[in-house]
């Protein structure tokens, strides 16, 4: 163990990988500071940049990224009152309500310092919880990888409710039928290749996750913003700008710190309530438990505290499903799913063991990339706030162009490019029509896991699939945690209802 | 609520087509596609019968929103954008393309287009071409 935790240090505090980590959270600012960029837009455009590298060097970049995209979206929210990512909203509140007074300083250092503080436990927990619980995936067998591929989808379906719960359900299906593109590996032949050699090999999915998230959100982008995305810049005291928060400050908001923390892990691990979920729900209940609930709405630092504490715990939390079973608890989450195949590495047991050197690296340099998020947001929030006022019309040929680059970076061709595009396009059309990206996306990645799970269950039962798995109690859980899983957005909107909280339920959601 | 009813056709039609290509698999090779095809149908099915009923209830807050030229146009010239890279090189393609969105985005500043096109062009090259030595494609110009 000691040697295990020696060579982890040794990996992680190289300069390269906190180069990347550093680069990484400047990119993760920059985007969660955009307002209509999302944390897993970010990191689908920053997946080719990995290819090259080192598994656990490439893959501390994204979660850098995550992290601070997570947290990047409250600068917006506190100096225009523009939310950059939806987790945020409720940081809007209050941090704008502050921001008019002439505090944004205090706004940014709270939001900054409780994000870290929730990133940092969140990562932590995952640190604890991930490899025991790991030890599960050892008694899966083909049912219970097919159902858990299954299960997966449904935990991205679920982020909606009503007829769009039907549409992530169908998005997905038409994922897992896109993953059978190309040569079956059983028996050599080309399915719906329709003749076209270049899809022998399959549709290569980060060019799908390139196109299904940067290049829509693009040309969603030129849809609904005209001229500058921000709002303007926010006026504060500069005096007001501390670096750390005060002893006075820190009492306000101790008291609400814990419980956002333990909502942050439990939404994060439930599949299918994300960030956002986390915020709201901590927002609420630290109006519920305050002393002074008059001031909410107002400019009460305990509740910027509370959502930033909560959304950024949620990270970790999500990761523990993803590491362990191969199971995103959101959006951002499942391109991580995609990054961690390309790089080789398979969700389960093996994770924590024969890559357990490049897992913890990565776990660990989460759990830094957090505290430095704080120290890196705290110097350079005022001037990622000011890149909000880039035009449109400059951002959005400059990210197609990344787009492409970035495609064509990955294998050297131009195929690639071409399924960027094409998934653009049908990326934006689902969009437009409530269907989820995010699922298909899903479907795509888990597919063969899914078909191979699938087609063995079939050769092992001996009559009925369906009688085989039911004899399976590891699959009877995973059936029964689906359809709670299913349930679950319909139960949190009808608790939501009762308690008269609004929850917003964009596609954009779950970053 | 229309996008929806012709979204769902589009679907079962297209997975009707896919399932009888699939009777050209081997067998155990079209199990899964076939199942994944059921699924889309029976899933499309149902959204064709929701949009259906709502529509004949006369809801007006589904009224369709008026389709906007802007993303398609933009999204076209991605395309032209994507066939010049092969004859005109990457790096003046993606100079040509990005220069001419601003324009049609209404970019008017020299400034922008200058600092916007230098620091693209720049970055690319040092990251892609001098640091990860992608082979980016070169044309006629560069």
């Amino acid at each position: 163990m000691d040697g295990l935790f020696f060579t982890v240090a040794k990996d992680l505090l190289t300069p390269q990988n906190m180069l990347v980590m550093v680069i990484g959270i400047l990119a993760g600012l920059l985007v969660g500071a955009l307002p209509g960029f999302q944390a897993n837009m970010g990191v689908a455009l920053m997946i080719p940049l990995t290819y090259s590298m080192s598994p656990d060097t490439g893959l501390l970049m994204l979660v850098s990224l995550y992290a601070a995209a997570i947290y990047g979206g409250s600068i917006t929210a506190i100096l225009f009152h523009t939310p950059g990512t939806t987790a945020s909203a409720a940081t809007a509140i209050e941090g704008f309500a502050l921001t008019k007074e002439g505090r944004a300083g205090t706004a940014i250092r709270i939001a900054t310092w409780c994000s870290s503080i929730g990133g940092l436990v969140g990562a932590i927990s995952l640190l604890l919880i991930a490899p025991p619980l790991s030890l599960i995936s050892l008694q899966f067998g083909p049912p219970e990888y097919f159902l858990l591929a299954v299960f997966g989808l449904t935990t991205i379906a679920s982020i909606a409710s009503g007829s769009l719960l039907l549409k992530g359900l169908t998005a997905g299906a038409a994922g897992f039928l896109l993953s059978t593109v190309g040569m079956d590996l059983d028996s050599g032949f080309p399915r719906f290749a329709m003749g076209q050699n270049l899809l022998d090999g399959g549709i290569p999915f980060v060019p799908a996750v390139i196109g299904l998230f940067a290049m829509s959100q693009v040309m969603y982008m030129v849809e609904e913003s005209s001229g500058r995305l921000g709002t303007g810049m926010a006026t504060y005291d500069k005096r007001d700008w501390g670096f750390f928060l005060s002893l006075r400050e820190l009492k306000e908001v101790w008291g609400s710190v814990p419980r956002s923390l333990l909502i942050g892990i439990v939404i994060g691990v439930l599949p299918g309530a994300g960030a956002d979920v986390a915020a709201w729900v901590s927002y609420h209940e630290a109006k519920r438990f305050s002393k002074h609930p008059e001031k909410f709405g107002k400019g009460a630092i305990d509740g910027i505290a509370s959502a930033e504490v909560a959304k950024n715990t949620e990270t970790g939390g999500a990761m523990i499903p993803l590491l362990t079973l191969g199971i995103p608890g959101s959006t951002t989450a499942a391109v991580l799913l995609g990054a961690l195949i390309m790089h080789g590495l398979v969700p389960g047991r093996e994770l924590f063991t024969k890559y357990a050197e490049i897992t913890y690296t990565i776990i660990v340099g989460f759990i830094v990339a957090n505290v430095l998020m704080a120290v890196i947001g705290m110097a350079v929030s005022r001037y990622i706030a000011r890149m909000t006022s880039i035009d449109v019309g400059i951002l959005a040929p400059l990210i197609v162009t990344l787009c492409v680059v970035g495609s064509f970076a990955l294998g050297n061709n131009m195929f690639d490019v071409w399924v960027t595009l094409v998934f653009g396009l049908l990326g934006y059309v689902m969009r437009k029509n409530g269907y989820h990206p995010a699922a298909m996306v899903l479907g795509l990645i888990l597919g063969p896991m899914a078909e191979n799970g699938f087609r063995q269950s079939l050769v092992l039962a001996k009559s009925s699939v369906a009688e085989y798995i039911l004899t399976r109690p590891i699959s009877v859980a995973l059936l029964l945690v689906m359809i709670l899983t299913l349930a679950t957005p319909y139960l949190l909107e009808y608790r939501n209802r009762r308690r008269g909280l609004v929850v917003p339920t964009s596609e954009q959601a779950h970053s | 609520m229309r996008a929806d009813v012709l979204i769902s056709l589009f679907l079962i039609a297209s997975c009707a087509w896919l399932y009888t290509i699939t009777a050209g698999f081997p067998e155990g090779a079209e199990t899964f596609p076939r199942l994944m095809l059921i699924s889309t149908i029976v899933f499309s099915a149902a959204i064709l019968l929701d949009a259906l009923r709502s529509g004949s209830a006369g809801n007006p807050s589904r009224a369709p929103a008026p389709i906007k030229a802007q993303p398609y146009v933009v999204f076209g010239g991605a395309t032209l954008y994507v066939m010049a890279v092969g004859v005109l090189g990457f790096f003046t393609s993606s100079i040509l393309f990005s220069a001419a969105t601003m324009v049609y985005m209404g970019v008017r500043r020299i400034s922008a287009y200058l600092v916007a096109l230098g620091t693209m062009a720049l970055f690319y090259y040092v990251l892609f071409d001098r640091f990860l030595h992608v082979p980016l494609p070169r044309g006629l110009l560069y």
